[in-house]
């Protein structure tokens, strides 16, 4: 049986009159030029050039810019993701991205010897080149904590950390070349953050993904440290793992799950920490940070956004960053977020990130200082030394582009911290950016 | 440009029917056909525009000028130069790095292997000049005194870059008049909204589950043998939807402005033997490389031995087609190998099995066939192999693995059926019916009329979907 020349003919006109629309509108509607819920600039219509235009670079170049930056797209985006949701069944939980496998976690760390002579001058700041340098040059360049697959189970997304040995190793190896190097001038200490899949996640669930175990990997660098001094945290976030140590809809920890950290790191340095009860709060909500993104805007974790609860230190909350382009701006430690937009509430605490960052603290003036080389899990930390130095310095080694050791005795610092999350740790292009700034 | 992309589908496709509906005659709308083809191939770069104006220069040089020698052995001179100096110019441009590094490997030189960016789709028009080039010699069709005509013939976009390859025959006579009608173009406005909706909604979702299954090949050691097995399978159904859109949405455009070209696949998965299935798959091919390499060579005709080494020969080609890689050779001799056994008894035998036998047999055949062709590396093509019956001290599943397939399970359920007809014979059965009711048969032109649409944007959704690519940093 065929068709009738009239459903036949409203086929093909509704068929070209929506295709021609729809070309129509893309051309005259505004086009978005960077998107919020991704945190980037959207393509550019490319720059015009004549072998771009021979070996075809313009032209999907203008591909790229057309699909990109469609009009509505954050808005058809989350229609699109409505509609795939029905392709199959989430009990027991989903998972986003690609689970790569971890190394296995020797139980013994081989020590490998920082590249530099002990013998030598501990001032000297020229860096030993070792010949046996193969490292490739650093290709990523997204200054972002790279996020491996996700979880997502009821309203929270949690981590895989995949173990990388040689990654993990350099990483040592770059703490301690610069606790050698300042051996006499200031302690070093080090901190590797746990993600919350191995402290919050309930472990009859935890002990189904294939992720690596972060205990075991933390034990394992920390035993290659010697000049270092660790702190170790695990335990201590387990065993408040009932409380608010993370957020659900991002990768970071909360200010409380930092705050415990504190207190173990004061243990450690012999010091009484504070009393949380002795700062004034700050809280902020509907907080919907990169894992909700990254589950390309997962309605279970839209529904139920996080809240930012940030701790003022009692000395001051003056600051002063320089930002990548060398400008100083005067700023907050904790910074009124309550306008911003929902996904950037963890950028409360000192600023953000920054290359370097100065807390000076006018309630102390004996001249103490400290310096925390730090990627963002460092933020919600920072803070919390502010009470016990007269100059908190903040390096994110990711931007730093100044000379580590000179600034180290020329400020007179006492204290240097390195705290990374421990996802930064196996990860090539930070431990990279460390390496280069400690000289590794 | 590709097909499966939102520029072509709402301005380029657009526009360049609009443009060519508002011709008069059939030479203007032809002239309309070659500047949006141009524009379309200069996509992938101004250059090899260039290129494939010179492979038609030869061919269509090649072609005037066997019509003025014909019979004479010039002629022959002249088919011999074209084919030897087309095959050339795609053996250089394809396989100079496969043959270098071989050279390399074999005589344990080193030097640096030129890297030649392949020209996109200069195997499908090569081949679609070659056989021109030799239907002109065999006197099948008449050697074409105009360029533009031999242009637009290689060159139209519908098929130039990925299928089907197009015989001059099929297409000569509609070059220079054709009509169309409401039926056809109807027909080719859902044709051309299947394949798009099978490339974008089905084929890159395999593409995604695939690689949620191995999301590391360097790690496949690790990967549970339920895993190994689905993400073939995603990978099987991707190729097929892939590859197949392409030819549905040609064939569909063609429809819509007159132009006819023949089926290029015809539900190869359910095929009952590997020969059946090589007639049903990529048909084009397969006819090309009987039409001009097998039945040359004296086919079946000229005893077992030699068959078998004709066989060997087109199998070899074939698979070499595919891409410059000892895999794709290995794949094509895998065919080989049980279309020669099947010629020999293995078609006898499964003829008196239970029906069912023949087409599970096919299909594993084919399934472990793509093994080959996805992974360059042997050694990777073993640790999957032994992956899958958890010889690499992998386990069965995983969570992750069972976690994937529930979260995709309706899906999968869903492609399992759209490689065969059932959607097809189904719609067939309930709406088009002689004898149902008017209800029914209302409900069938509605959504008669509205799938293309429905399914053209849901697809244009799914673009759009895919370019979310959030940057993780935290500020910008």
């Amino acid at each position: 049986m065929q068709n009738s020349k009239i459903v036949n003919f409203l086929k093909i006109f509704l068929f070209f009159v929506v295709l021609g629309t729809v070309g129509l509108l893309s051309l005259i509607l505004t086009r978005p030029t960077e998107s919020e819920s991704e945190k980037r600039k959207l393509a550019e219509f490319p720059k015009f050039s004549f072998s771009a235009l021979l070996n075809g670079n313009y032209a999907s170049g203008i591909d790229k810019w057309y699909s990109d930056t469609m009009p509505n797209r954050d808005s058809l985006i989350a229609f699109n993701s409505k509609l795939w949701s029905i392709k199959g069944l989430s009990v027991g939980g989903e998972i986003q991205g690609n689970v790569a496998g971890g190394d296995e976690i020797p139980d013994t760390f081989v020590p490998i010897l920082p590249p530099i002579n002990n013998n030598e001058n501990n001032n000297s700041t020229s860096t030993t080149t070792k010949p046996e340098e193969t490292d490739p040059p650093i290709e990523d360049d997204d200054k972002g904590e790279t996020i491996n697959a996700l979880y997502v189970y009821k309203d929270a997304a949690y981590s895989y950390y995949s173990f990388v040995k040689s990654t993990s190793e350099k990483y040592v190896g770059a703490v301690e070349t610069a606790a050698m190097k300042l051996d006499g001038i200031a302690n070093v200490y080090d901190i590797i953050i746990p993600l919350s899949t191995d402290i919050v996640l309930k472990d009859s669930v935890r002990k189904n993904l294939s992720t690596s175990d972060q205990r075991a990997a933390i034990n394992y660098m920390y035993s290659g440290f010697n000049k270092t001094i660790t702190v170790s945290i695990f335990d201590k976030l387990r065993e408040h793992r009932d409380e608010y140590l993370y957020f659900r809809t991002d990768h970071h920890w909360t200010a409380l799950a930092a705050y415990y950290t504190y207190t173990q790191w004061a243990d450690v340095k012999g010091i009484t920490a504070n009393e949380l009860s002795s700062y004034k709060t700050k809280t902020f909500d509907g907080f919907l940070g990169t894992l909700y993104t990254k589950t390309n805007n997962s309605s279970a974790l839209g529904d139920n956004p996080d809240e930012v609860i940030a701790y003022i230190p009692n000395g001051t909350n003056n600051m002063v960053f320089t930002d990548v382009k060398g400008n100083q701006l005067s700023w907050n430690v904790i910074t009124d977020v309550t306008s911003w937009v929902s996904g950037s509430k963890y950028n409360t605490f000192i600023g953000g990130d920054n290359p370097f960052s100065v807390i000076e603290n006018p309630t102390i003036t004996d001249g103490s200082s400290c310096v925390v080389v730090k990627e963002s899990f460092g933020n919600a930390f920072v803070p919390f030394l502010v009470d016990h130095y007269q100059y908190a310095y903040v390096i994110d080694y990711r931007y730093y582009k100044g000379n580590f050791y000179n600034f180290i005795e020329e400020n007179n610092v006492s204290d240097v911290i390195f705290i990374n999350n421990i996802s930064a740790t196996s990860t090539g292009a930070r431990v990279n950016e460390l390496s280069k700034l400690v000289g590794y | 440009m590709v097909f499966s992309n939102l520029l072509f589908v709402f301005l380029f496709f657009t526009l360049c029917m609009l443009v060519y509906s508002l011709m008069k005659t059939n030479h203007s709308r032809n002239v309309v056909l070659v500047c949006f083809s141009v524009l379309f191939y200069s996509w992938t770069g101004l250059k090899y525009v260039l290129l494939l104006v010179g492979m038609v220069a030869i061919n269509w040089l090649a072609g005037i000028y066997i019509e003025q020698q014909r019979g004479r052995f010039l002629a022959k001179f002249a088919v011999i130069t074209a084919v030897v100096t087309s095959l050339l110019l795609l053996g250089i441009l394809k396989y100079t790095g496969f043959f270098l590094t071989n050279i390399q490997s074999i005589f344990g030189l080193s030097f640096e292997v030129p890297k030649i960016v392949l020209p996109i789709g200069i195997s499908f028009y090569t081949f679609q000049l070659l056989s021109y080039t030799v239907d002109v010699y065999r006197g099948d069709v008449k050697g074409e005194r105009s360029f533009f005509t031999v242009f637009l013939y290689a060159s139209l976009f519908h098929q130039c870059i990925a299928g089907p390859i197009v015989r001059y025959s099929d297409v000569s006579n509609e070059i220079y008049n054709r009509t169309t009608n409401l039926a056809e173009i109807s027909k080719g406005v859902t044709r051309f909204a299947i394949g798009f909706g099978k490339k974008v909604l089905i084929a890159n979702t395999c593409a995604k589950i695939a690689d949620l299954f191995i999301p590391d090949i360097s790690a496949i050691d690790s990967v549970p043998a339920l895993a190994i097995w689905l993400s073939v399978l995603m990978y099987m159904m991707q190729i097929y939807f892939d590859f197949s859109a392409y030819s549905d949405m040609a064939i569909g455009m063609g429809l819509m402005i007159g132009f006819h070209y023949k089926e290029n696949f015809n539900y190869p998965y359910t095929s009952k033997s590997i020969s059946e299935f090589w007639r049903r798959w990529h048909i084009s091919l397969g006819s090309f490389f009987r039409d001009y390499v097998y039945i040359p060579l004296g086919g079946n005709k000229k005893g077992m031995g030699r068959t078998i080494v004709n066989l060997f020969v087109v199998w070899f080609l074939t698979g070499l087609w595919h891409g410059a890689s000892w895999n794709f050779v290995l794949w094509g001799l895998y065919f080989f190998v049980f279309i020669v056994l099947e010629r020999l008894f293995l078609q006898k035998a499964l003829d008196n099995t239970p029906k069912i036998i023949p087409y599970i047999y096919s299909f594993v055949i084919v399934y472990f066939g793509w093994i080959l062709f996805k992974y360059e590396d042997l050694g990777t093509i073993g640790s999957i192999l032994k992956g899958m019956f958890c010889l690499n001290g992998n386990t069965f599943s995983s969570f992750e693995t069972r976690t994937n397939l529930l979260s995709y399970l309706f899906f999968i359920i869903i492609v399992m059926f759209a490689f065969t007809p059932l959607f097809k014979n189904l719609y067939s059965k309930i709406f088009r019916n002689e004898n149902t009711n008017t209800l029914v048969r209302a409900t069938g032109s509605i959504l008669e009329i509205i799938f293309p649409v429905v399914v053209v944007l849901l697809s244009a959704l799914s673009l759009i979907g895919d370019s979310f690519n959030p940057f993780l940093y935290f500020q910008f």
